[in-house]
């Protein structure tokens, strides 16, 4: 599997002000920056400084005020079957059993019955929920609802992921088994994972390249690369020295964005 | 590092102790509230207990039994009045108007919800006047009915559908309004169309507010066709009730309530077991709050 180039050129955002006569708010300066296919960039910076606004401008739910974002050179459009959207709220409906949930997407997209099914089956099996095919999303804990929202994002293997704070709700044990689930099926596909984040351990462990957004406005104000070898194990990497060196560093630069 | 897995291992355990498997699984002795028989049981204690206390209220002359008369006094109209048609006419009669009523305007009722939710002009046009028309007492349309249509069902059914309407409306509209924004985000996002947003997403979060109206809309229909028939009629359970009053028969105006309850009580029954049926997964919350 491919995946596509993501290209903001110029980009910057203002939201209009809800008071009349105030004047819109700049959210995002100017900002230029490529993520080659295939690679897994997050993006990390203080609440509020335009990390969903960028994902939203690569799903094509916001047309950036000033510049160009285009993934393989052409506009975002809202529903394009290549992306693939997570957020931190599951958003499963409670109508449907993980099965029927994790097969949406192909139901939308109109595949036939049985091989949808199947399909969701195998990757339900995969994400460890095999024997839960037919809970209903009220039956299951936090982290296994989780679990089926990335598997129905990942069902009709789109090659590009947007994830916004995926698994911010989680506990801090079901976050770090989950993040490494996530991690072993991303591993075989290598699609362009563009992953907004505040949680710096979360972008340093998963990532191959972390933007470091300064507060409102937002700018990227330094860029890391994470060089640590694929596959990875989280609990390993967590612990290690290199690990700790890179925090160390990134954080020097985050700690004063955060405490601004 | 042995913390960490210690960790994971915890969190494997905390996810399978919610798992559906577990909830059913202990298998001690049930909670009265589920056991039939103690429910049954239950009933027939309350009722006799009240029956008892009303019988001898009523026989003692305690309370004058032209007021309140009593139970078996009360079992004694309702024999006469199976012979004398009180099910066969008269029940049947306002249940007719009731059903014809009640369908129409529930059919209507949702459709203009639909209607209004997917045109936001419109309903700010329409808004005022359905509030409007809904503040209207409807027993004071019952003779403007009347007037214009004549002693026969059709007045009664529009009586009915007049209460119907906006009862089944509102909680349709309410239901709708109910839909998780986020699901309809992930609508967009996986590119689904407007019919399948609004058969996939928007319906099935509408249903249990559909639901809650239609049954509501049920017993207002009664209400409305009840209160149609006391005001003039020729058959019909209210024409019964205002007959009965107006000779102070209050054995046979308990008979005919009694009747109407418990028609009333059948048919909402049945409504529900369909409702439990369509909407099991709401039950489902329930289940796991009360763990
Ligand atoms: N639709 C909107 N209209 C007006 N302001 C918005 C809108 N969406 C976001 N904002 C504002 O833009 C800023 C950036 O928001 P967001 O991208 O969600 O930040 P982050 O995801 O980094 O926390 C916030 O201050 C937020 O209040
Ligand atoms: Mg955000």
């Amino acid at each position: 599997m491919s995946g596509k180039t993501i290209c903001l050129q110029n980009v910057e955002h203002f939201f209009s002000s809800h008071r009349i006569g105030e004047p819109p708010t700049k959210v995002l300066c100017q900002t230029s920056v490529t993520m080659p296919k295939q690679q897994f960039v997050s993006l990390v910076g203080p609440s509020g400084c335009g990390k969903t606004t960028v994902l939203n401008m690569a799903a094509g739910l916001v047309r950036p005020t000033q510049g160009n974002i285009t993934l393989d050179g052409k506009t975002p459009k809202v529903g394009d079957p290549d992306v693939g959207y997570l957020l931190a709220r599951d958003a499963l409906l409670p109508w449907r059993t993980a099965l029927m949930n994790v097969s949406l997407p192909l139901e939308l997209r109109g595949g036939g019955r049985k091989e949808r099914e199947s399909l969701a089956r195998k990757i339900l099996e995969e994400v460890g929920l095999g024997n839960f095919a037919d809970a209903y999303p009220a039956q299951l804990s936090h982290g296994m609802r989780q679990r089926v929202a990335v598997a129905r994002t990942l069902v009709a293997e789109p090659n590009t992921l947007l994830m916004d704070e995926p698994f911010s709700a989680l506990d801090a044990q079901t976050r770090l088994s989950v993040q490494q689930l996530f991690l072993r099926l991303w591993e075989r596909v290598q699609s362009t994972v563009l992953f907004v984040t505040h949680d710096l351990t979360e972008a340093i462990l998963m990532s191959d390249r972390v933007l470091v957004f300064s507060a409102r406005p937002g700018e990227i104000v330094a860029e890391f690369e994470v060089d640590f070898e694929r596959p990875r194990s989280l609990r390993e990497l967590q612990s290690s020295e290199r690990f700790h060196d890179l925090f160390r560093r990134i954080w020097d630069v985050f700690r004063q964005e955060v405490e601004v | 590092m042995t913390q960490l897995e210690e960790g994971v291992r915890m969190a494997k355990h905390s996810e399978i102790a919610a798992s559906p498997a577990a909830i059913d699984a202990p298998k001690r002795r049930k909670p009265l509230a589920d056991r039939l028989l103690a429910v049954i049981a239950g009933w027939i204690v309350l009722a006799g207990v009240g029956g008892g206390l009303w019988e001898w209220a009523g026989r003692s002359g305690y309370v004058n039994p032209l007021f309140i008369s009593y139970p078996s006094a009360i079992g004694h109209a309702l024999l006469k009045g199976l012979y004398e048609g009180l099910i066969t006419v008269d029940a049947r009669y306002t249940f007719v108007a009731v059903f014809l009523g009640f369908a129409g305007a529930a059919v209507l009722g949702i459709a203009v919800a639909f209607a209004l939710a997917q045109n936001a002009y419109l309903k700010k046009v329409v808004d005022p006047f359905l509030t409007a028309l809904n503040s209207l007492p409807r027993v004071a349309l019952a003779p403007l009915f009347l007037m214009w249509f004549g002693i026969g069902l059709f007045s009664h059914v529009l009586m009915a559908a007049s209460l119907t309407f906006f009862v089944v409306l509102a909680n349709t509209t309410a239901g709708i309004e109910s839909v998780d924004q986020d699901h309809l985000l992930l609508a967009r996002l996986q590119g689904a169309t407007r019919w399948q947003t609004f058969r996939l997403f928007i319906v099935p979060s509408a249903l249990p507010g559909i639901f809650v109206g239609l049954e509501l809309g049920f017993i207002f229909g009664t209400l409305g066709t009840v209160s149609g028939e006391m005001i003039v009629g020729e058959h019909g359970l209210g024409v019964r009730l205002s007959r009965d009053a107006g000779i102070f028969d209050t054995a046979d105006y308990f008979a005919t309530l009694f009747a109407l309850v418990v028609i009333s009580a059948l048919l909402t029954f049945c409504f529900q077991a369909l409702k439990n049926r369509l909407l099991g997964w709401q039950r489902l919350h329930v289940v796991q709050k009360s763990h």
